[in-house]
């Protein structure tokens, strides 16, 4: 579990550098302590045995990214410092469920596969952040509320697709 | 799904809405690699698994505090799952220790391949079942999850202790037909002289009493032996709630099973014929038998004996006389309560050999107190001994022989010095005190 936990730290320091480079551009250095704080006190509770520890700190930095996107800062910078939160999510996640398991050659390739994962994730998530950042395109407020009825809707019916239950062994 | 599902769920919601009504598309932005995590763990969000599951058990009858190793193999007949998470369940009244080993497993398993949980336990006296083990199986993000629990049943028995005991002299009124360590109060075959009865046909010359036979001329006499015959043994156990104490360190009713497995195994062993009867919450009972196989059940009915309240069985007036023979030998494991004198003597007069094997429950009790602190608690103390010790007392006089055991110390000692004859001069010095 050597690269996980090493996966996990560095995205945590990315997630740290791209929103402080963000904010230092706009030259907030207190909101830099807070996220520098943050982030401190995410790595410092990985092996914490509190299991929400991860989902709490993911859902904080976002939420403070939210908040940067109105303050204007670089949507690219924040983009990559909530991808590189989401990856130390999960890792710290796959990092709690597996660290107690026997380790074995299959582990080891468990373990490779997700990396790959993650960063397939990681890959197409920029392609297409990149797609909608140079798409230039004007909406109006009804044609939006539709798009987001649409989203819940397909989002919904998609959970109830997922939640039909198999036939029992 | 799993709450981080839910979690991702919500916060992808929440981006969109709040890009879609503050129109900015940084909020949207940022929901798109969440989006595509999602999107990854759908294609591989698993499928009921196809497993199954076998349990092996070292011995499915064990006792108390010895080591049972248990295997459950989980063999995946499907394809191959990412993540696998595996749960074994045992159900019983009492928990098992885990000596060595785990009873859950995380792993990936291949399509094929098999899993092991092997783990060794040991656990108090009672019943055990296993009904099988719980699968979760999970895609690598660990978004989606499939749960399902895999039968393999298993049951275990685990005795309660036994004391070896020395022979335990009775004397019932009744034996029974075959050979045994019992005088039977008549002439026979046997080792212990009996009388002297007329020479008859087919009688072995050495066993012709000469010296009487001299003194009259026309007959002759033959010594005569004492017929040593096993006997019927019906064992009560007092399962009643009320007589029984229980303290942080157990309850008496443990102790007062452990002396009724010894005190059958006892009796079985000298070729009795032994019966028990659970008396308490309900009435349970092992028709009486000889040997191994009487043992085992007698011990298996034991391992599940517990305490309860039963009010149609909340004093000894309901004990059901049917079940022993007549004029057998009754042998109960009981604290004894104060209205038991009056049932205790009408069994007694029914033509039982009643034998008590009592444990102390104001012994019991007191041990947790510390003596000589309290007055008011050492008086209480008191008076309840001296009311456990009139209530023996009056059994004693109609002829119930009455064991008073205080658990701390050895039964088979306390047992022994009951029920065997003591020399003289101890029997006086007992009399005199």
């Amino acid at each position: 579990m050597k690269i996980t936990k090493f996966f996990r730290v560095i995205n945590l320091f990315l997630a740290a550098i791209f929103v402080s480079i963000a904010l230092w551009e706009k030259g907030l250095w207190i909101a830099v302590g807070i996220t520098g704080f943050w982030i401190i006190l995410w790595w410092y509770r990985q092996g914490s045995a509190w299991d929400f520890a991860p989902s709490v700190f993911f859902v904080g930095y976002v939420g403070a990214c939210v908040v940067g996107a109105y303050w204007g800062l670089q949507p690219i910078l924040i983009f990559l410092g909530v991808t590189a939160a989401l990856n130390a999510w999960d890792s710290d996640r796959f990092y709690r469920r597996w660290k107690d398991a026997e380790q074995s050659e299959g582990l080891r390739k468990l373990e490779g596969r997700h990396l790959y994962r993650i960063l397939a994730v990681d890959g197409l998530g920029v392609i297409l952040a990149a797609a909608g950042l140079s798409l230039n395109a004007q909406f109006n407020f009804g044609i939006m509320l539709l798009v987001g009825v649409l989203a819940v809707i397909s989002l919904s019916r998609l959970i109830s697709l997922l939640r039909k239950p198999g036939p029992k062994i | 799904m799993t709450r981080n599902f839910w979690l991702l769920f919500i916060l992808i919601l929440g981006l969109v809405f709040v890009g879609l009504f503050s129109v900015n598309n940084g909020p949207m932005l940022l929901a798109i690699p969440l989006l595509v995590y999602l999107g990854f763990a759908i294609p591989y969000m698993p499928s009921d698994p196809q497993l199954k599951a076998n349990r092996e058990l070292s011995t499915h009858d064990s006792s108390w505090g010895k080591p049972i190793d248990i295997k459950v193999t989980v063999v995946n007949e499907g394809k191959a799952l990412e993540e696998i998470y595996l749960i074994d369940y045992v159900q019983g009244s009492r928990s098992l220790n885990i000596i060595t080993g785990g009873l859950s497993k995380r792993l990936p398993l291949l399509s094929g391949e098999s899993v092991e949980i092997a783990y060794t336990v040991s656990g108090q006296r009672g019943r055990y079942k296993f009904e099988g083990v719980q699968i979760q199986t999970y895609e690598l993000f660990g978004l989606f999850e499939s749960v399902r629990f895999i039968p393999a049943h298993a049951k275990l028995v685990i005795f309660p202790d036994v004391f070896k005991l020395r022979q335990i002299k009775i004397r019932p009124r009744q034996t029974r037909g075959f050979a045994g360590p019992i005088l039977a109060r008549q002439g026979g075959a046997g080792t212990d002289f009996f009388g002297v009865r007329e020479y008859q046909l087919g009688d072995p010359l050495r066993r012709i009493n000469w010296k009487v036979s001299s003194r009259y001329p026309q007959s002759l006499f033959t010594n005569e032996s004492e017929q040593e015959r096993i006997a019927d043994v019906g064992l009560i156990l007092d399962a009643r709630q009320q007589c029984d104490v229980t303290t942080k360190e157990g309850t008496l009713f443990e102790h007062s099973v452990i002396a009724a497995a010894s005190l059958a195994d006892a009796f079985l062993r000298d070729g009795h014929r032994v019966g028990l009867y659970v008396y308490g919450y309900s009435v349970e009972r092992v028709f009486p038998g000889y040997g191994k196989i009487q043992r085992e059940n007698i011990l298996r009915v034991l391992s599940r004996a517990h305490t309860g309240i039963n009010f149609a069985l909340e004093n000894l007036n309901f004990l059901s006389t049917r079940f022993f023979s007549p004029n057998s030998q009754l042998v109960m494991v009981s604290p004894l309560k104060s209205d038991d004198l009056g049932p205790l003597i009408r069994l007694h007069s029914m033509g039982y050999e009643i034998l008590i094997v009592s444990p102390n429950p104001v012994h019991y009790e007191a041990a947790k107190f510390n003596k000589g602190k309290n007055p008011e608690l050492d008086s209480a103390i008191r008076l309840a001994m001296i009311e456990r010790t009139l209530l023996i007392r009056k059994l004693r006089r109609v002829g119930i022989q009455v064991i008073d055991w205080q658990v701390s110390v050895s039964l088979d000692q306390v047992i022994y010095k009951a029920v065997h004859r003591q020399p003289a001069g101890v029997r006086i010095l007992q009399i005199a005190s």
